[in-house]
C-alpha cells in the first residue's frame, strides 16, 4: 500500500529577486514498510523533500498525498497536528531538549500524541535502557542520537523521517546507527526515509531515490539490499 | 571584504544592539540629568551668592552700631560688615500687602540683583523686588507709599529700580509661609531712611561675609565675647530659609538625586556586560573562520569592539539629548517659590565624562574582554561548537515523591531556570525593581491622596473659614460665633514668631487655636475633637529639625514689636502641621494679647452665613472648605513631580529590563522551541511552556517586590520631609501595582509570542548547537 504519494510536487524559494526551485516538479510514490533512501549532492532538494513529507514546509505547486490526505493543502494547525501524530524526525545534531533526561526527551514527545510508545521500553529497544536518567550532555554523540531515534519512535508514527543521521557521527557509530533505523523499519514495518549524500550507502535501502538540482535522477527499487554491517566506505 | 561582512551583521545583531543601546541611554540620560540639577542648583546658587555677595552670617540684636562693626571687623575670618535696619512694612490703606524693608549702609553685602532702573541714590528712593512691584502694578518712577510696622510713620518712597535678592530667594513669614511676593515683598533703601527709628548710627542687624576656612563654632563664640547682649541671635546662611531655600531643599534629595542613578547604572551595567558578552559570543564560529582565514587578531578585535563602540556612539549622544529638558523640569519644580534670575543650565560636564567613561567601560570592556579570549583560542576550538553546559539534576529531583508529580512543563521550567541561575536573579531582581518603583509611586499617590482626605474628613470639619480683619474685637468675633447662622465656630491667631534654640533661629508662623477643637484641626490625620497641650507648643518636624530639638526641649520665641522673650515647652512634633501651634489656655498664661485672625465656621445655612459674613466690615473675606482644601493638596501634587519623575525613570528602566531578559531567553532556547514545534507542538502550547517561566519569574519578582516597595515608599516619603505626608498604601495599589507589572511582564511575553511565530523551524535545527 502507497503511504506516501508525490504528484508534480514543487518548492521555490524566492531570494531577493531570484527564484530557486529547490524542488522542480517531482512524483514518486513510497509503499508501507520501505526502508527509503534519498541520496544527492548538497543543494540537490534531498532535505527540501524530506521537510516537505514532515509537515515542516509546504509545497508551492504538486500535491503530496499521506495515507491518502493531501498536506499540501494542510494549514498551519493541521501541519502540526500531522507532525504531532503521524512523523517522527531524526536530525543530524540530534537536537535533544538539554534541560531533560534522555527519558524525559522521549516522554516529551509520547505525551502528546495519541498512540505513544512506553518510553522506557523505547528506550531500550534503542540500547539506551540504563541512560534513561542521564542528559544530554552526559550521553556521547551516538547515544544522543539513539535518545533522538527513540524520541521519534516513542510516537509510534506511520513514517520516521532521518536527515543526515549519521552525519556528525564517527564511521563506527554512524553504521550502527544506520543498522538500527533499518531494523526497526523492519520489526516495526514502520515507514523509514533517510537523506543522505553518502552514496556508499545506496546498497542498503530497498527503495533508493537519486535527486539532482531538485529533480528526480532516478528512482530504483532494490529487491536485496545489503546489510549495512557488511557495508565498507 | 571583512567590514562589508560587518555591516551585514549589524542587521542580523541589530535587536540585541538596539537592547543594549536603549538601556545605555536610559542609563546615561538619568545619571546625567539627576547629577546635572544637583550641579546646575549648586552653581547657580553659588553663581547668585558669589555676584551678590550674600552674605555668610546675620546678626541679630538690639542697639548694634559702627562700633559694633568695627569690634565685628578685627574678628578672624570676618571678610565684610554691613549694618543695616530691617522694619516690617505695609502698602498704606492696605494692610493685606506688605514688605519687609532692609535700609543699609551701603550695597556691598546682599547686594540686589537688578532687573531695571537703579539702585537707590539718596533716601527718598528706593528698589522693591520686581515681583511685588509687578503685582502690584508698581513701575520705576512710580511712588509709593508704606506705614512702618508698630509705629505711625508713613514713608513715600520714589521707586528707582527693581530687584531681586540673593538673601530674599524664599520670602516668607509668618503669615505667608509660601513666598507670596506680591502679597509680601520686600525693599531696600539706605539707612538714612529709617535712621529716625533707632538713633543715628543704631542698627538692629549686621550682615557679615566670611573667608571660606572660617569655623563656625569659634565665630559665634567670638561675636557672643565681643558684642555680649546686645545681639539676639546669629543665624547662619545654611540656617536661612529665606538665602538657602533652594540649596536646602535640594540638599533634602540629594540622597534620592544621587542613590537613583547609581542604582540605575548598576542594573544597566549588568545588562550592558551580560549583553556585550552574548552578542560577542554568539560571533565565536564567525572568530574562528576570520582567524582560519588569516585576519590578524588586531583587526578581528577591532570587528567585534566596533559593536561595542556603536553602542556608545549611539547611546551615549541619546542619553544626554534631553538632558536639558529632564534637568529643566526637575530644577523648575524644585525652585517652585524661589524668586531667582534667570539663568541657563549648567551642564554638569563631570558627569557626562563620568557616565561616558562607565558606558565605555562596560560595553567596550566586556566585548574586549569576550572577544580577548576567544581570541586566545585557537580557529580550530572557536569553530567547534561550545562544549555543553554540565548538567546536573536539581533539588527537587531528589525529592522523587514530589518530582515524579511534575508534568513535563513544569520539569522544563524549573530546570531550564535553575541551569540558568543568573539569568533568572536579573529577571527576578528587575521586575522586582519595577514592582517596587510602581508599588513606592502607588504608595506616594495614596499618601497625597490620604492627606487630601485627611484635611476634608479629619482636619477641617468647617463650612467657611473666615478672614478676620486687624483690629477685630472680641465683641464683633463673639458676635459672629453666636450668630443663627453659625452652629459652631473656633478662632484661630496667627502670628510672627522668631523661635530660637541654643545656636539656631528659625522664624515661623505661630498658631494660637483653641484648647479643644474640632472644627479644624492642627493635625490632619487626628480624629473627632482634638486638645493642645496644656504645658507647651507643638512644633512641626520640620522646624523641629531646624532648631534641632526634640519633645521636652525648649525653645525661645521673639514676636515682631515685643522685645521680650517667651519660653516654651515643645510639648509634641508632628509631621503634619505648618510652624508652632499653642493653645488659648497656654497663650493666656503668658500675658499676650489674644487677637484671632481666623474664624472657623459650621454654618447652619451656609448661604445665609456668607450673606452675613460679607456685611460684617470686620470680616476681611471667607472661603469655603473646598477652596482651602483644595489649595493645600494642590501644592503637594506639584512638588510629587520630582519624585514621579524618578519614578517614571526606573519603570521604563524595568520595562526595559523584563524586555531584554524575555528576548534573550527567547533567543538562547529558539533551537529547543523549533524542535518543540518539529515535534508537533501547537503554537499554543509552546507559548505556554516558553511564556509561563517568563510569568513565573514576573511572580517571584513581583513577591520579591513588594517588601522593596514598601520599603521605597517610607524612604521617598521621609525625604520628602517638607511635605505633611504619612504612608498610607491602600490595598487596592498593592493590587494594582501587582498588575501594572504582570501587565508589562504580558506585554513582553505578547512581543515575544509574536517573535515566536518568526521561528525558523528548518534553519534553527540546520545549525549546529
Amino acid at each position: 500500500m502507497a503511504v506516501i504519494q508525490a504528484e508534480h510536487l514543487a518548492r521555490e524559494y524566492v531570494m531577493g529577486k531570484n527564484v530557486i526551485r529547490a524542488v522542480d516538479d517531482i512524483s514518486f510514490t513510497i509503499q508501507e514498510g520501505t526502508y527509503t533512501m534519498i541520496l544527492g549532492a548538497s543543494g540537490a532538494g534531498k532535505s527540501t523533500v524530506l521537510n516537505l513529507l514532515g509537515g515542516m514546509d509546504s509545497p508551492t505547486s504538486g500535491s503530496l498525498r499521506i495515507n491518502g490526505r493531501d498536506i499540501a493543502r494542510f494549514n498551519k494547525r493541521q501541519l502540526a497536528e500531522y507532525r504531532r501524530n503521524s512523523i517522527g524526525f531524526v536530525f543530524q545534531f540530534y537536537n535533544l531538549m538539554p534541560n531533560l533526561t534522555m527519558r524525559e526527551n522521549v516522554e516529551l514527545a509520547s505525551q502528546i500524541c495519541k498512540d505513544p510508545l512506553d518510553a522506557q521500553e523505547t528506550l531500550e529497544l534503542v540500547g539506551l535502557g540504563e541512560r534513561s536518567s542521564n542528559f544530554p550532555s552526559q550521553c556521547s554523540g551516538g547515544e544522543q542520537q539513539r535518545g533522538a531515534i527513540a524520541r521519534a519512535l516513542a510516537k509510534n508514527p506511520a513514517i520516521l523521517l532521518c536527515d543526515e543521521p549519521t552525519g556528525a557521527l564517527d564511521y563506527k557509530t554512524g553504521k550502527a546507527i544506520l543498522a538500527l533505523l533499518y531494523d526497526l523499519c523492519k520489526k516495526s514495518g514502520k515507514t523509514v526515509i533517510v537523506v543522505t549524500h553518502n552514496g556508499a550507502l545506496a546498497p542498503t535501502a530497498d527503495v533508493l531515490i537519486r535527486m539532482k538540482s531538485g529533480r528526480i535522477e532516478s528512482y530504483e527499487e532494490n529487491p536485496a539490499p545489503v546489510p549495512v554491517q557488511e557495508l565498507e566506505w | 571584504m571583512i567590514w562589508r561582512n560587518f555591516l551585514r551583521d549589524l542587521r542580523q545583531t541589530a535587536p540585541r544592539l538596539i537592547s543594549v543601546m536603549v538601556i545605555t541611554m536610559i542609563a546615561v540620560m538619568v545619571y546625567t540629568a539627576l547629577n546635572g540639577v544637583l550641579y546646575h542648583v549648586q552653581q547657580v546658587t553659588a553663581a547668585y551668592g558669589q555676584t551678590q555677595n550674600v552674605a555668610d552670617y546675620w546678626i541679630s540684636g538690639a542697639g548694634l552700631d559702627r562700633s559694633d562693626c568695627r569690634v565685628l571687623e578685627q574678628i578672624d575670618g570676618v571678610a565684610g560688615v554691613q549694618p543695616r535696619i530691617t522694619w516690617e512694612a505695609q502698602e498704606r490703606g492696605n494692610e493685606d500687602v506688605q514688605l519687609l524693608v532692609y535700609a543699609v549702609a551701603d550695597w556691598a553685602i546682599n547686594t540686589p540683583y537688578l532687573v531695571g532702573g537703579a539702585l537707590p541714590a539718596d533716601e527718598r528712593e528706593m528698589a522693591v523686588s520686581d515681583v511685588f512691584a509687578a503685582a502690584n502694578g508698581l513701575s520705576v518712577g512710580d511712588s509709593y507709599e508704606m506705614l512702618l510696622t508698630g509705629t505711625d510713620q508713613v514713608l513715600r518712597l520714589r521707586i528707582s529700580g527693581l530687584v531681586k535678592s540673593p538673601e530674599c530667594l524664599y520670602h516668607v513669614n509668618a503669615t505667608t509661609p509660601m513666598p507670596e511676593l506680591g502679597r509680601y515683598g520686600f525693599a531696600y533703601c539706605s539707612q538714612d531712611v529709617l535712621s529716625g527709628l533707632m538713633g543715628s548710627n543704631r542698627y538692629n542687624q549686621i550682615c557679615i561675609t566670611t573667608s571660606d576656612e572660617v569655623d563656625d563654632a569659634a565665630l559665634r563664640r567670638a561675636v557672643d565675647e565681643r558684642l555680649g547682649d546686645k545681639v539676639v541671635n546669629v543665624l547662619a546662611r545654611e540656617d536661612n530659609l529665606a538665602a538657602d531655600r533652594l540649596r536646602g531643599m535640594t540638599e533634602d534629595l540629594t540622597p534620592i538625586l544621587r542613590l537613583f542613578p547609581i542604582l540605575f547604572f548598576l542594573c544597566a551595567v549588568l545588562l550592558m556586560v551580560s549583553n556585550m558578552s552574548r552578542l560577542i559570543e554568539s560571533g565565536r564560529s564567525a572568530i574562528g573562520t576570520f582567524k582560519a582565514l588569516g585576519y590578524s587578531d588586531r583587526t578581528i578585535l577591532w570587528y567585534y569592539l566596533l559593536h561595542a563602540v556603536l553602542v556608545v556612539l549611539v547611546g551615549f549622544p541619546l542619553g544626554v539629548a534631553p538632558n536639558g529638558l529632564i534637568a529643566r523640569l526637575l530644577v523648575e519644580t524644585l525652585s517652585t517659590g524661589c524668586d531667582l534670575p534667570v539663568y541657563g543650565l549648567a551642564n554638569d560636564y563631570r558627569s557626562w565624562g563620568q557616565a561616558l567613561a562607565l558606558t565605555v567601560l562596560c560595553c567596550v570592556g566586556s566585548a574586549f574582554f569576550v572577544a580577548r579570549s576567544l581570541l586566545k583560542e585557537s580557529p580550530a576550538q572557536c569553530m567547534r561548537p561550545q562544549p555543553p553546559k554540565s548538567t546536573k539534576p536539581v533539588l527537587l529531583e531528589k525529592l522523587p515523591f514530589l518530582w515524579r508529580r511534575l508534568g513535563f512543563n513544569q520539569k522544563y521550567i524549573i530546570r531550564n531556570a535553575l541551569r540558568n541561575k543568573a539569568r533568572m536573579l536579573t529577571c527576578v531582581v528587575g521586575i522586582a525593581f519595577c514592582m517596587g518603583l510602581v508599588l513606592a509611586a502607588f504608595a506616594l499617590r495614596d499618601a497625597v491622596t490620604h492627606y487630601a482626605g485627611a484635611l476634608t474628613s479629619n482636619q477641617n470639619k468647617y463650612d467657611l473659614m473666615v478672614d478676620l480683619g486687624a483690629g477685630v474685637t472680641e465683641g464683633q468675633y463673639r458676635r459672629l460665633a453666636a450668630s443663627a447662622n453659625t452652629e459652631g465656630a473656633e478662632f484661630e491667631m496667627t502670628t510672627a514668631g522668631w523661635f530660637y534654640a541654643p545656636g539656631r533661629m528659625t522664624t515661623a508662623a505661630l498658631t494660637v487655636a483653641e484648647d479643644q477643637s474640632w472644627l479644624h484641626l492642627y493635625d490632619p490625620y487626628a480624629q473627632g475633637v482634638l486638645n493642645l497641650p496644656e504645658d507647651g507648643a507643638v512644633l512641626s518636624q520640620s522646624m523641629a529639625d531646624e532648631l534641632n530639638v526634640t519633645t521636652g526641649d525648649t525653645v525661645t520665641v521673639r514676636f515682631t514689636g515685643d522685645s521680650r522673650y517667651y519660653t516654651m515647652k515643645v510639648s509634641r512634633i508632628l509631621r503634619g502641621v505648618s510652624g508652632a501651634y499653642v493653645g488659648r489656655g497656654f497663650w493666656r498664661s503668658l500675658g499676650r494679647p489674644y487677637v484671632p485672625t481666623t474664624a472657623y465656621a459650621a454654618a447652619a445655612d451656609r448661604t445665609a452665613l456668607a450673606a452675613e459674613l460679607d456685611r460684617y466690615d470686620f470680616v476681611d473675606g471667607w472661603q469655603t472648605r473646598e477652596t482651602v482644601t483644595d489649595a493645600a493638596a494642590e501644592q503637594l501634587s506639584s512638588a510629587s513631580l520630582v519624585a514621579y519623575i524618578l519614578i517614571v525613570f526606573g519603570g521604563s528602566l524595568a520595562c526595559v529590563v523584563i524586555y531584554n531578559l524575555g528576548i534573550m531567553s527567547f533567543l538562547e532556547q529558539i533551537r529547543s522551541l523549533a524542535t518543540l514545534m518539529v515535534l508537533g507542538f501547537y503554537d499554543k502550547e509552546i507559548k505556554r511552556l516558553q511564556l509561563s517561566e517568563n510569568i513565573i519569574f514576573a511572580a517571584g519578582g513581583i513577591c520579591a517586590g513588594i517588601p522593596m516597595g514598601i520599603g521605597l515608599s517610607y524612604v521617598i516619603i521621609a525625604l520628602l520631609s517638607d511635605m505633611p505626608l504619612q504612608v498610607n498604601t491602600r490595598p487596592v495599589s498593592f493590587v494594582l501595582s501587582c498588575a501594572v507589572t504582570l501587565l508589562f511582564a504580558l506585554l513582553v511575553n505578547w512581543m515575544i509570542g509574536r517573535k515566536m511565530r518568526e521561528i525558523d523551524m528548518l534553519g534553527a535545527l540546520k545549525s549546529v548547537e
